[in-house]
């Protein structure tokens, strides 16, 4: 392969990479920012406890955690091709993404917030704040730059998912690594695309561990 | 409606108040029967050591915590009768400090201040200009862009005060307000509150451990021991004649200490402010040409009058110690039996 192949190919795969990661990271934290959210306020110290639906929850969550990402991502191939139209191909798989990844950014998120100091919440309560308010004026800006942190963590984990997600199909430096190294047994190509997947997490970590810290009013 | 009569009614009043909580499998009484009525422009202290349940007592003339039985009465409403949105409302009217001070540490101090008035949905514009004020009352106004954890505790409670002064509460709760604090800020902070109370009118409350917060600027005070009312009154009444084992240890702290030295013929000379600013005990001295043995003495200055008390041992001759003893009463100061 020339030279010229070669890059072309990276300089594809790293934004089918980067398009499967950023995009399911929005599904994700669009599905498990309020979950998250939702367990941490409903837990029995919360504001609004709601024990029994919590632990409901709860259980369902470290069901979808458990489930290794292999088999949740054959699992889902129906569903998926029912949404999408079909289970191959990059876009395809950031829906596949997006359902394993949930349940852990919910995990994450619910962390956070529950890291935020319980003497706030009570000011805010003494001032007559809603569920509602103490939610969106209390708790979600005041654990941000952690909800920062999470992300970044949130955001390399589904990096790694999706490089597995090669196997099944999808594209991305995963596919590469395994379709060009291992099956092809082209390892330098495959060297190449786990050195990139390796960049991206150091970037992507770096840039998240920066803005939390620029962020961080303490 | 007779708007005369709501005036002059305590604007808080604590009826049987009974709040128990159950904690691993067992009942714990918090509060016990507590009834308390406190009076518009009262600065009211409620002392009493940790576990005396003042902390859940000011949780409940807030309605943070709904109690197990009796009532409180804010303003002439009944707080457990109101819920929902009738009670963050009235929450508005009696905002909290607190030891931690709770300030929200990503955003700035006139954000902070600006906070409750978010929250009751005043428009920005008119918020800020109110913070901006308040800051100034709390002499903060060159910090309004900083962030709590670049202020002294000093100053995170003065922006606490000025963040519960937003909404224009009646009532103002403060927890344990300087307990975090030193000595000296302490005393800044308590003038704070003193000047607030002269300027605004406010009803405050002010729960504490120590006895030093009450005598520099409450008018009532209530002791509290076991999720009860031990003693309440004016504070120079508690102060001059503590009566209750709970009031003593607070007014004397150090009296169990004491008791070892304490000789035969001892006597204890109480100062309840009334006395007049003579140098009663050397023009007693001489009077009755007579030596006294002061065993000890704790005498504070509280809003310029003497309260404390003083153990004497009195001389062994009888007609010598009559004498002293009806000198002294004969000044105004009480004197009571102390000997071992």
């Amino acid at each position: 392969m020339s030279f010229e192949t070669i890059f072309n190919l990276m300089l594809t795969e790293t934004w089918r990479s980067l398009y499967m990661t950023i995009f399911a990271t929005l599904g994700a934290y669009l599905v498990g920012l309020p979950l998250g959210v939702f367990l941490c306020i409903t837990d029995k110290d919360g504001i609004k406890p709601m024990p029994a639906i919590n632990s409901i929850v709860g259980i369902c969550i470290n069901i979808m955690r458990a489930v290794p990402f292999l088999i949740l991502a054959v699992v889902v191939v129906p569903v998926t091709r029912t949404v999408m139209g079909t289970s191959l191909g990059y876009q395809a798989m950031t829906f596949t993404l997006v359902i394993a990844a949930f349940a852990f950014v919910a995990r994450v998120v619910e962390n956070s917030v529950k890291a935020v100091d319980k003497g706030v919440i009570e000011a805010a309560h003494s001032m007559g704040a809603s569920i509602f308010q103490i939610i969106c004026k209390v708790l979600i800006p005041e654990a941000k730059p952690s909800l920062i942190l999470g992300a970044a963590i949130s955001a390399t984990t589904i990096l790694s998912f999706s490089a597995m997600a090669g196997i099944l199909g999808g594209d991305g430096l995963g596919f590469v690594a395994i379709s060009y190294g291992h099956h092809r047994g082209q390892r330098d190509i495959m060297w190449i695309a786990v050195a990139l997947l390796v960049v991206l997490v150091i970037i992507g970590q770096s840039l998240g561990n920066l803005l939390a810290r620029k962020i961080d009013k303490r | 409606m007779d708007l005369g009569y709501l005036d002059s009614a305590p604007i808080i009043q604590i009826k049987n108040l009974t709040k128990t909580f159950f904690v691993k499998g067992a009942n714990v009484t918090a509060i016990d029967d507590f009834s308390l009525d406190i009076n518009r422009g009262d600065i009211y202290g409620i002392i009493g050591m940790s576990g005396a349940g003042k902390s859940t007592l000011v949780r409940c003339i807030n309605a943070l915590e709904t109690p197990t039985s009796g009532t409180v009465i804010f303003d002439g409403i009944d707080l457990s009768e109101q819920s929902g949105r009738n009670l963050r409302h009235l929450r508005r009217a009696m905002s909290m400090i607190f030891q931690q001070f709770n300030l929200l540490a990503q955003r700035n101090v006139l954000s902070n201040v600006c906070f409750p008035l978010e929250i009751a949905g005043v428009p920005r514009k008119e918020a800020r200009k109110k913070a901006r004020e308040l800051l100034e009352l709390v002499g903060l106004s060159e910090k309004e862009k900083s962030y709590p954890a670049q202020l002294s505790g000093g100053q995170k409670q003065r922006v606490a005060i000025a963040r519960a002064l937003a909404t224009d509460p009646k009532v103002l709760l403060c927890d344990e307000a300087t307990s975090a604090l030193d000595p000296t800020t302490t005393g800044s902070i308590l003038a704070l509150l003193k000047g607030i109370h002269e300027r605004l009118g406010i009803t405050i409350v002010i729960i504490t451990h120590e006895m030093g917060v009450i005598e520099k600027i409450c008018s009532h005070v209530a002791v509290m021991e076991d999720g009860r009312i031990a003693e309440m009154g004016r504070v120079e009444e508690i102060f001059s004649e503590p009566k209750s084992s709970a009031a003593r240890k607070l007014v004397y702290p150090d009296e169990d200490k004491r008791v070892n030295y304490i000789g035969e013929r001892c006597i204890r000379v109480v100062f309840d402010g009334s006395s007049s600013n003579a140098p009663v005990f050397s023009n007693m001295i001489r009077e009755c040409n007579a030596a006294v043995n002061i065993w000890f003495a704790d005498l504070k200055d509280i809003q310029g009058k003497a309260f404390g008390h003083m153990i004497v041992e009195l001389p062994d001759d009888e007609s010598q110690a009559e004498k002293i003893v009806s000198y002294l009463r004969s000044n105004n100061i009480k004197v009571e039996d102390a000997s071992k």
